[in-house]
Formats: C-alpha cells, structure tokens, sequence
C-alpha cells in the first residue's frame, strides 16, 4: 500500500512537471513552427539548407575555439590568402604576399573591402586581427610564431618580419586561425564575407545572410542555415526528404546507397589517415619492421572495404591531392615485406605467425571513434597483417590523446588535416618536439632538411627539398601512410548551381553558389 | 536459437572474421547463405559467432546479478540491523536511478570492454534480485522449521546454505529466466551504442550498429540480427513463463 | 503522536541518505571518468588535436587540477547554491541545457504514453470479455512480440519503411507531431504489450468477484455491470503500473533519442556519454534520484496524514 502511495505522488509530480513545462513546450512548439513555415516559403527566395555532423561553432567569436574555421566554411570569413580547388595559392583579401629580405614578407592589401560593421579593412585592422589570433589560437603560433612584428607602411600595405626566416608565411597566411577579424563585439566578431552570421543555437543551427556590401558583389543566396544532425542515416534521409538541401562529409558508403535523384560531388581531401608507430619500443624500434609494415599494407583493400573505394591512396606523407610532388614509397608489397621481416629475424612459425627468440610479432593498434572509417581501416589493416604472420589486436578509445601524448601506444591510427604548404606535415608530424610527432621519433637528415626547407621563400626550391625528405621517409618511416579519404557533398539533382568541390572542406560556400528555382 | 548459436558454428565453417574484399556486400547465396558484410565476410558465421556473445553475457550478468543480490539480500536478512538499513537504502539509492542511464554513465566511465559492459549491467541490475532475495529468505526463515534449527544453535550461514538455499532454488532459476531476455535487450541496446566489444568481434547489438552506413542500400546486414535478438527473447521469455507457472513464485 | 513524528523523521532522514549517496553516486560518475575533460572538450571540434599548454590552461579553468576532496566540496557547494557545473561540451551550464531539453522529451513521453493508454485499455477489455475469441489471441501473440522486440532495431525498420521507402514520416525527430510520432509509437509498443495484459488480468479478475457475480444473478446486464462496477476497480488497480511506465518511458527515451536523433534530454545522455560530457550525466543521474526521494517523502507524509489505521498499524 505504502509503495503505491509513492507512485502515485510520483505519478503526481510528474503530471505536475508536465504542466509545469507545458507553457514553455508550447511556445517551444510554435516557435519551430513558425520557423518551419518561413523556412519553407524563403527556401524558394534562396535559403540553403545545409545538414552536416561536424560540431557547430561554439560561438560567434573567431578567437574562440575552432569558429574560425566554420566561419571561413560557410562563406562569413576570410583569411588573406587561399587555395584554389587545385590547391594553387592566391590573394583573397591580400593583392600581394612577397618577399623584401629573408625574414620579412611585405603584404598588400585589397582595395575596398568592407568589414560587416561597414567600415573598410585597413592594415591597422590586419595588425589588431593578428594579434587576436597569437593571443587567443594558441595553433596560430605553430603557423607564424607570435613573437613577429608586424609594421604598418600606410593603409593598405604591411610588412610582417620573423625572428628567424620562415618561407611558409604565405601559406600560413591562408589558416582560419588567421581569419581577418575585428575583436568581438558582444560574442560577434566582425568579418567580411559574403555571408554574415546572424543567429547561432548552440549544437543545432547556424543562421547566415547575405552581406549586402561584400567587396566581390553580391553572393547568390539569400540565407544559409546550417544544421548539426548527429546522425548519418537521419542527414541522408532528410536530404531525400527535401528538409534539407545539402549535405557535407558524406560516408562514402552511405552516398552510394542514396537514390539517383541526388547529384554526388566527390573529391579527394587534403586529410590524410596514418598509422603512428612508436619507434622507441621494440617491434618499431626496428627500422626494418617500420619499413616492412609500410609495405605490408594494401590501401586499395583498404579503400574499398572502408571508404566504398573513394579517396586516395596515399604513398608518402603528403596526400597526392594537395599538388606536391611525390616520391612514392610506401607501396603493397608483401614479398618485400616478408623479405625485411625475415631480414629483422621474425621468422614464420608452424602456426603461420611470426616470432623471435620465443616472442610472437603482435602489437595492439588503437583507434578512435572520431571519424568512423578510421576503426574500420584497422580492422581491415588487423586481417591483412593477419596473412603476413602478424597479430594485431584493435582496442578503440574514445579520447585518443590521452593514449598517444603519454606514448601508451605501440600503433595507433591517426588522422590530420595537411595543407599544400609542405613544411606543415614535415613540421607537425616528423620533427622532434612536433605536435604530433608522439613517438619522439628523430631523424637527422630530415631535421636538417627541414631548417632548410623552413628559411627558403622560394616554392620550386622548398618542393624540391619536399622530394628529399620524401626520399628519407621512404628508408626510415614512422607513419604508414594509409588513405586522404574523400569529401562528399550530396545535393538534390538540379537543385544547386555553382559548386565548385575543393580539397580543402574550408571553402565549401562559394560566391556562385545558388539554389535553382 | 540457443542451439543454434551453441553447435551451429561446428556446422558453418567460415572464419567469421576472414575478409574478402572483392565479395563485399554480396547479396544471399550458396556459398554465403546470408550474404557477406562491407569487408566480404560471411553474415552467417558472423551471426552465430556474435549469438555466442550475445547469449553467454547475458548468461553471465545474470549469474552475476544473482549471485551478488543472492549475496546482498543474505546479508540484509541475516545481519545486523544497521547492515540491512545502509544496505537497503543503497539498494534504494540504485533503484532511484534508472538502470539504462547508469549502465550508459557507468560504461562511459569504464574503458570500453566487454567485461566491463557486462559489470555495469551487473553493478545495475542487481538491487531487483536483492529486494526480492532479501523478502524470500525473511520469508523462509520465519517459517517453524528455522526457528526450531536457531533453537538448537545452528549458526545463521549453515541455516542458510542447508536449509534456505535449497528451498529457494527453484524461485532463483525463475527469477533469473525470466530476467535473462531483458538482459539480452539492454546488453544489445548498449553494445548498439558503441560501449561493449572491441572490434571485429561480432555481437548481435553492435553487428546491428555496423550496418547503420548500409542501413537504405543493404537493409538485410540490419534485419537479420534484429530478427536473431527478437526470436531469442521471445522464446526465452515464453520459458520463463512457463517455469513460472510450474514453481509456484509467491509474488513479494 | 510521538512515534507518527519520529516515524516520518526516520523517513525523511533515509530519504536524505539516499539523496546523499546518490550525489557521491553523481560525482564520482563525473569526476572518476577517464581521460582528460580538458582535452575532450577543446578536441569536441573534430578538427586536429589542441596543443598541451591550452589543454593545461584548460584543466585550470575547469578545477580539474585540485585535489578531489576539493573538488567535491566545491561541486557539493555549488549544487546548493543551484549552480550544477557546465557542460564539458559546450560549456553552457548543465541545467540550462536539461530546461532546454527536458520538455520535448516530456512531450514525446507523453504522446507515447496517450498512446500506449489509449490502445491497450480497449484491447485488454476487449480481450477480457471475449476470452478466447480471435482478438483475445491475437492481443496476447501481439504482446508477447512486442515485448521480445530490442526498441533501437525495430526504429531502424520503421525508419527504413515510414521514412525512407514510403517518405510518410520524417527521419528526423523533432518537438513537432509528425516528428515524434515514430518514436512515440515505438516508445509505446512495449508499454501496450504490457498494459494490455494485465487490464486483460485485472478485468477478469474483478468479473470474478462475488458482488459482480451477485449483479449479475441480479439480472444486470453485461455492459451494465461492466461499466458500473468492473472499470472503476480496474482503474484504481491499473494507477500503479501506469506510475510505472511514466518512470519506464523517460528511461526508455535515452536509446529511442539516440536512434531518431531527437532533441531531448535522451540524445544528450547517449551523446554525453559518447564523449565523456560527464556533468550532464551525472546532473541526470541527480534528478532521477531527487524526483524518486520527493515522491517518496511525499507518499509517507499523505500516507500518515490520510489513513489514521496505518499509524494504528503502524504502531502496533
């Protein structure tokens, strides 16, 4: 008797939480409403309904966090350089980057571009934009080290002086961490392009509008609204549905299971997926195992078991999308992998797999549920090593960063963002003391190759020091360089004009870029 | 499909984990009889390999949760008094909070295995067993017989494992029947989070959860281990039923 | 009288173990998770990995470099003065988010519960004046099923033919009809499994009794006698387990959010859980113990005000 009481107080309780809440669900309910109509009566003046399951920015603020990145995304922020989908350099908001000496780089800006406050981008304002940055990105260091001067010569022309010579500034000027922006006003910072954040609800909308004044002309949407769905299956089906209009990172698995009504635009990215070995502890501490391995891998497979065989595959550190010259070295070949294994002294046993000295080749490779096909790549790579005598056990963690920077690793698997610029891999990932270089690996010849690569200003000369140390990977690798997955735009067949797909998944929106009556 | 799953892999053959990339996404045939996944490996094997799984962890999170509410409702009927109350309002404590939700905080907090998944079904089932073990044992132990065994000195652990636990064995294997489907849906529910097995061994809940990316081009990858749980669980819940009829369990 | 205080005095004194056990519970959920939150949190983005000085300045800002005793009398004192900590995600304050959530949850809950209600009450009394009729059997088959059924796989088939093959419905949930329909439906089907049987049980049951035997002799007629005496017993007997269910149907929201992507407080758990937002989920983990204590306090004082034999009982 006395239990049922207690239900139904709680039954009780809960009718009255109900009530409570009914007054706000209800304006809550209307309001999406509302929202749905006008949505669906401006889709037709030009709202893009974009679906994506990258995290929304946290804020409007570029100097917080990874916004400037989704601000240079969807068309409301720019950098003073970028990448062209063919990953060539040029000016956006600079008419000009080029040397005057050594170590200081003369900018010059274009003329008549309006931030969205309606005030005109001076060089002061590009001074008070990096300083935000060095001050608030603590990744815009590692691009342009923020003890640089920067000194104003008149009002749209600069020059940026670094202690030491760094030849990748123009390229370093292209990173969203280098957004040109006005400190934030109310959580806002203000910015110039074509498109203007007008509304943002944290982890579900993303509400953008046309910037009357852009420098270019007039963009061709009205509005975009962009929306974080958790799920691929749910993004895809509100695509078909019409809810949406466009999708972005698209599962190339789920892609091709998508009706023929819906238009694919596919390119290889500039990410690249590795595995990371941990060349301090034995089986890695052995260069021939290091090298076996790179070899003992058949990223076609691989390509095709995860990624529906879109992407590419890689060959050496630089994804063959980012237009760097390759020096192709990590290519299947079991044979000579065999060959090295046995070489290092791991000889196949009666069971098939291979040991040394009564101790069996297995290693665990972590991987992380961040991106989806990177677990599924370790799955595929564990069966293939399985044919070469090597057992590998996969253990998938969610923060993948405590595992790797406390070198609580033999393998794991791995993915960054590269960029064209080709200093940045090489100094992220292959020099002692890198960001991401979590195995402490060091290698002479391309710590030297590398202070050369970092002082030269001149581009043909840095690919040419690239192809060097490409060369000095191929002997002694750290990183198995698997796949640069693909980017995967979806849209309704016809309902779009003016994509153009790039590479690089920061310039999705473009200033043609409109919906089709 | 206990059987099934139990002698079935001595008949099918086909390592469940040997990829074949150029037969990915093969449709039903001979050689596969339920097709192959995203990596040309054979559904069928996968299927009954990941029933294993399936089945002997819920076996074991109900032999857990049995044992420890066996243990715990022993402790409150038979200890000190203060022992029942801190233990009764830590069983109290657990109940509040519903079990799904502190299973999912509890996984995310173990690191994932699936040993650690079946302990956080454990550490959140077993304060329903408890209750009713600890009203049970009261309820036995208030009967003449007890009382005429406490007169002669028998200590209180030899009243319970001689005379106790032999009556109420048959309300245990009930008990535990008739909570082994549940335990399968919400061991499932989870692993089809993402919290259980580390990859590429099969189970049921994350074999339904792989097949998410295939879910419009290859919906059979998601039906079939849906169908495997839904059979499972009828059946073992139809058992239950049945067991239950036959042993009389005096509802407390 | 004494012992009626001293009575609810012990009640309200266990409910407040309870309560404290369940925080304890809630901060070790939060504070004993592994990896790092500083990370986790500046890693949310997806993009590449944040450099160790601003995962350092992060884990300053958060407190996580104070010693644990700290850390929980900190927690504990920010909790009385309704401040629950933020969110590791978004670093919005975690109440915030839950009155954000909270009523589209309640909503869909809701719907589902009408629902349930609504089609099991009919079927089970159906089902109980014509036992053993086709419909009779055909109720029992549907619930056992129904009960079998796992809720995240059957929402994946329904979505595979409501959403994506016939395009009725939305894929999408949302606090709108149409958006919470299919999850309602699915939340429901187990509760209508359930219910149905037991009014099936609890009719039949009170069609036995003596005075409806006695009306019947009477000459009563059937429907008479269904609705003058039968439905108001079976309604008291069915408030029981309909408390249940609400309790069972929040639950049962957390996997049916995840798999419709619906924006209630169940999605944010499965998703909190994914990546370690541990605030949010041991604020869930607070509230589901705060309403159970409520409601108990709640049931003892109404019992012990109401019902003047229970203290008579009571204190015998």
């Amino acid at each position: 008797m006395r239990r049922f009481g207690a239900q139904l107080s709680g039954l009780i309780l809960l009718l009255h939480l109900l009530i409570a809440c009914g007054s706000t669900s209800e304006t809550a309910q209307t309001t999406t409403s509302t929202n749905a109509t006008t949505e669906q009566t401006a889709n037709s003046n030009g709202v893009l309904r974009i679906g994506t399951g990258i995290n929304l920015p946290v804020g409007l603020d570029v100097a917080q966090g990874s916004t400037g990145y989704n601000m240079v995304t969807y068309g409301a922020g720019e950098t003073l350089m970028r990448f062209t989908a063919d990953n060539k350099l040029e000016p956006w908001l600079a008419e000009s980057v080029s040397p005057i000496d050594a170590t200081t780089w003369q900018i010059k800006l274009r003329q008549g571009v309006r931030f969205h406050d309606g005030s005109e981008l001076k060089a002061s304002d590009v001074v008070t934009s990096f300083n935000s940055s060095w001050q608030n990105l603590s990744a815009a260091k590692n691009f342009i080290p923020a003890d640089s001067k920067t000194t104003v010569i008149d009002d749209y022309t600069l020059n940026l002086s670094t202690s030491q010579a760094e030849g990748s500034v123009p390229y370093s000027l292209a990173n969203w961490n280098f957004v040109i922006h006005k400190p934030a006003v109310n959580g806002v910072s203000v910015l110039t392009g074509m498109y203007q954040p007008i509304s943002l609800e944290k982890d579900q909308e993303l509400v953008l509008e046309r910037f009357a004044n852009y420098w270019d002309g007039q963009a061709g949407l009205q509005k975009i609204s962009v929306k974080k769905i958790p799920d691929a299956n749910a993004r895809s089906l509100a695509l078909q549905s019409g809810d949406l209009d466009m999708l972005t990172n698209v599962a190339p698995d789920l892609a091709s299971g998508l009706p023929a009504d819906i238009e694919l635009q596919s390119v290889a990215g500039t990410r690249m997926h590795y595995v990371m070995l941990d060349s301090a502890y034995p089986p890695f501490d052995d260069r021939l195992v290091r090298q076996a391995l790179s070899l003992a891998i058949d990223r076609k497979a691989l390509l095709q078991a995860t990624l529906d065989g879109q992407g590419a595959v890689a060959t050496n550190l630089y994804p063959a999308s980012v237009g760097i010259e390759l020096v192709e070295a990590q290519i299947f070949d079991p044979t000579q992998a065999a060959t090295l294994l046995d070489q290092a002294g791991w000889v196949v046993g009666s069971d098939g797999m291979r040991s040394k000295n009564g101790q069996a080749l297995a290693f665990t490779l972590h991987s992380y549920p961040g991106r989806a096909e990177l677990t599924l790549m370790a799955i595929a790579i564990q069966a293939q090593l399985k044919d070469l005598g090597i057992a590998v056990e996969v253990k998938e963690v969610t923060d993948i960063g405590e595992i790797v920077e406390k070198g609580n690793f033999n393998a794991s698997m791995y993915s960054i963002g590269t960029s064209p610029d080709p200093q940045y891999t090489v100094g992220t990932t292959l020099i002692k003391g890198a960001a991401y270089n979590y195995a402490g690996y060091s290698n002479p010849a391309i710590e030297s190759a590398f202070a050369e690569l970092r002082a030269e200003q001149d581009h043909a000369k840095r690919i040419a020091i690239a192809k060097q140390i490409q060369t000095e990977v191929k002997n002694d690798p750290v990183n198995v360089y698997l796949a640069s997955p693909p980017l995967i735009t979806a849209y309704r067949k016809g309902s779009l004009s003016g994509y153009v797909p790039n590479p690089n998944d920061v310039y999705l929106i473009t200033k043609e870029l409109k919906l089709n009556q | 499909m206990v059987v099934a799953v139990s002698i079935g892999p001595l008949f099918w053959q086909v390592d469940p984990l040997a990829q074949h990339i150029g037969q990915r996404l093969n449709p039903p045939s001979l050689s596969n009889p339920l097709g192959t996944d995203q990596f040309g490996r054979d559904v069928l094997a996968r299927i009954l390999i990941g029933g294993r799984w399936s089945l002997a962890g819920a076996a074991l999170v109900c032999l857990g949760t049995s044992c420890l509410g066996l243990a715990i409702g022993a402790c409150c009927a038979l200890g000190p008094r203060w022992l029942d109350y801190l233990l009764s309002r830590m069983t109290e404590t657990l109940q509040a909070i519903p079990a799904v939700l502190l299973a999912l905080a509890l996984s995310a907090i173990l690191s994932r295995s699936f040993g650690n998944l079946l302990l956080a079904l454990v550490l959140t089932n077993w304060t329903w067993y408890a209750r009713m073990y600890r009203a049970l044992i009261m309820k036995e132990l208030a009967m003449p017989y007890i009382e005429g065994a406490q007169v002669i000195g028998v200590k209180p652990l030899a009243i319970l494992t001689r005379h106790v636990l032999p009556n109420l064995f048959g309300a245990l294997v009930v008990v535990a029947t008739t909570n082994f489907g549940s335990v399968i849906l919400n061991l499932s529910a989870l692993s089809f989070i993402g919290f259980g097995l580390n990859p590429p061994t099969p189970e049921w809940g994350n074999l339904i959860n792989e097949s998410r990316t295939f879910f419009q081009r290859e919906p059979r990858l998601m039906i079939i281990p849906g169908l495997c749980i839904a059979t499972t669980v009828l059946w073992i819940n139809l058992l239950g039923n049945a067991l239950r009829d036959r042993v009389d369990l005096d509802k407390t | 009288m004494s012992t009626l205080i001293r009575q609810i005095a012990g009640r309200l004194l266990s409910g407040l173990i309870v309560l404290w056990m369940v925080s304890v519970l809630a901060f070790l959920i939060i504070h004993a998770a592994p990896g790092d939150p500083a990370r986790m949190l500046l890693n949310a983005n997806g993009l590449d990995a944040p450099p160790v000085e601003a995962v350092e300045a992060k884990r300053r800002e958060l407190g996580l470099d104070q010693p644990l005793l700290k850390q929980y009398s900190n927690w504990i004192g920010g909790i009385v003065q309704g401040n629950f900590g933020n969110s590791y995600h978004s670093g919005k304050p975690v109440w915030l988010l839950y009155r954000e959530r909270l009523p589209a949850t309640l909503l869909m809950a809701g719907l589902a519960l009408t629902l349930s209600l609504g089609i099991a009450i009919p079927l089970g009394l159906l089902s109980a004046i014509k036992r053993h009729s086709l419909l009779d059997h055909a109720a029992q088959l549907i619930a056992v099923i129904g009960a079998a059924i796992p809720g995240f796989w059957i929402a994946l088939v329904l979505i595979l033919v409501f959403a994506a093959k016939l395009r009725w419905l939305p894929a999408l949930g949302s606090a709108t009809f149409k958006g919470m329909l299919l999850p309602a439906i699915i939340l429901a089907l187990p509760n209508i499994a359930l219910t149905s049987r037991l009014v099936r049980a609890t009719t039949l049951d009170v069609l036995n009794q003596q005075y409806i035997v006695t009306a019947r002799a009477k000459g009563r007629s059937e429907h008479g006698l269904l609705f003058a005496h039968a439905l108001p017993n079976v309604a008291a007997s069915l408030i029981t387990p309909i408390s249940l269910e609400i309790a069972f149907l929040l639950t049962g929201t957390v996997i049916i959010e995840h798999v419709f992507a619906y924006p209630g407080i169940g999605r944010m758990a499965v998703e909190a859980a994914l990546i370690g937002d541990m605030p949010v989920l041991g604020l869930a983990v607070l509230i589901a113990g705060g309403i159970y204590v409520i409601a108990n306090w709640c049931a003892d004082l109404g019992m012990a005000a109401l019902d003047p034999r229970l203290r008579q009982h009571r204190q015998s």
